[in-house]
């Protein structure tokens, strides 16, 4: 397989996870999640726009990144979280149905900063360097309806 | 965690303490207290070996094996031990809770806490000048004033964003109520408002306090102070690694 096959087979393969993923998240309109709506939800925004528009992932990622850098879409505001607690959630097929749990979302912070990824450690973080973004992420013990999710 | 199960919290400073059967907007403020006075200083203090051991298992060892350590001497905190990554953990007790807080003056109280870098940096400094001026034997209002005025001349520092503050040592006793313990983190923000995160609502696993008081009846003038909420989230196993009960 080629380069260009590679790519092919890569923006295919994107495009067919995409179809399935179904994420829930719930950034709260209110003080201070107007934060995490007024900055990392118009990230999301942005990239579901131009995937429809059928750019390719490449070109998403870009459009983003670019925007992040000259401003046009905003860096993280502080408290910035969003619950991920849905049941029905389809998070990709590697982790179909992930465990409930909360997002904090931070402008490059050093994940080392809250323990994340560390052996024992609650909390996983995502480092996104291309985006100044800074993702944690800790499981929670209950669905959304109240139901235990372990 | 839920409302409907922990039915009532109130965190210290440094501690959660969980209070099983009643609301906590519901707890009565500073009265009824089995705990209405400082108990003699030594019912506070532990043997240093057993301290620092409490203090690292407040997280995971892969955290607190390089944090500075913590110990409670007669006038204060002390370093035992140098740390490497900028963490700090520390054994908390019960006057690191909100001031009218029922167990402020509990001796059993043995809260692990380690906190990152921008916690010990702005969150650490309170707790050090409340424990000095109380072991000193200043009264809740003389501290209460105290710390204010070093707030107004700037000599506490502000909050820094992105605080995180472990408690999943399996030894830790929060509180006489219920299990006495539960493993969780703390996250303190200069919001005002519960529902910043969404704390206190059915079914949410995020539960929320004031830093300072439970309803500042007694001492009003912590009204006063900066705005500090506590968010608080509880997980699913001990620093070990090993789970823990569903709370």
């Amino acid at each position: 397989m080629n380069s260009q096959e590679e790519n092919d087979a890569e923006e295919e393969s994107w495009r067919n996870r995409n179809q399935e993923i179904r994420t829930a998240c719930c950034a709260r309109y209110g003080v201070p999640n107007a934060a995490a709506a007024r900055s990392y939800l118009l990230r999301n925004l942005k990239r579901t726009d131009l995937i429809l528009a059928g750019r390719t992932k490449a070109q998403v990622d870009e459009t983003i990144v670019a925007a992040v850098d000259k401003k046009e879409l905003p860096a993280m505001e502080p408290g910035a979280m969003c619950y991920m607690m849905s049941k029905q959630g389809y998070g990709g097929d590697s982790v179909k149905h992930w465990p409930a749990h909360l997002m904090f979302f931070y402008s490059q912070t050093d994940p080392a900063t809250w323990g994340a990824g560390l052996p024992d450690s609650p909390i996983l973080g995502l480092n996104d360097t291309r985006e100044h973004l800074t993702t944690f992420a800790i499981a929670v013990q209950r669905w959304s309806d109240g139901t235990e999710s372990r | 965690m839920r409302l409907t199960k922990v039915s009532a919290i109130a965190i210290n400073g440094l501690a959660l303490l969980v209070v099983l059967g009643t609301t906590y907007r519901a707890m009565p403020q500073d009265v009824a207290t089995p705990y209405p006075k400082m108990a003699p200083i030594g019912q506070y203090l532990m043997d240093r070996t057993a301290e620092i051991a409490l203090a690292r298992s407040a997280a995971p060892e892969s955290i607190s094996r390089d944090a500075e350590i913590l110990v409670l001497g007669r006038h204060g905190y002390e370093t035992a031990v140098q740390g490497k990554n900028g963490w700090v953990c520390m054994v908390g007790r019960g006057w690191m809770a909100m001031f009218d807080h029922p167990e402020f003056w509990n001796p059993k109280i043995r809260a692990a806490d380690c906190l990152n870098p921008p916690a010990a940096r702005s969150v650490l400094p309170y707790v050090y000048k409340r424990t000095e001026l109380l072991l000193a034997g200043h009264s809740k209002p003389e501290v209460i004033a105290a710390i204010k005025a070093a707030i107004d001349k700037k000599e506490l520092p502000a909050l820094e964003q992105g605080t995180v503050d472990y408690m999943m040592s399996k030894s830790s006793y929060l509180t006489d109520n219920g299990d006495h313990n539960g493993p969780h983190l703390m996250f303190y923000e200069t919001s005002k408002d519960d529902a910043a995160w969404g704390a206190n609502l059915t079914n949410s696993p995020v539960l929320s306090v004031n830093y300072w008081y439970v309803s500042a009846q007694a001492y009003p003038q912590l009204k006063t102070f900066p705005p500090m909420s506590v968010f608080l989230v509880g997980v699913d196993k001990w620093s070990d690694g090993t789970p823990a009960p569903p709370m």
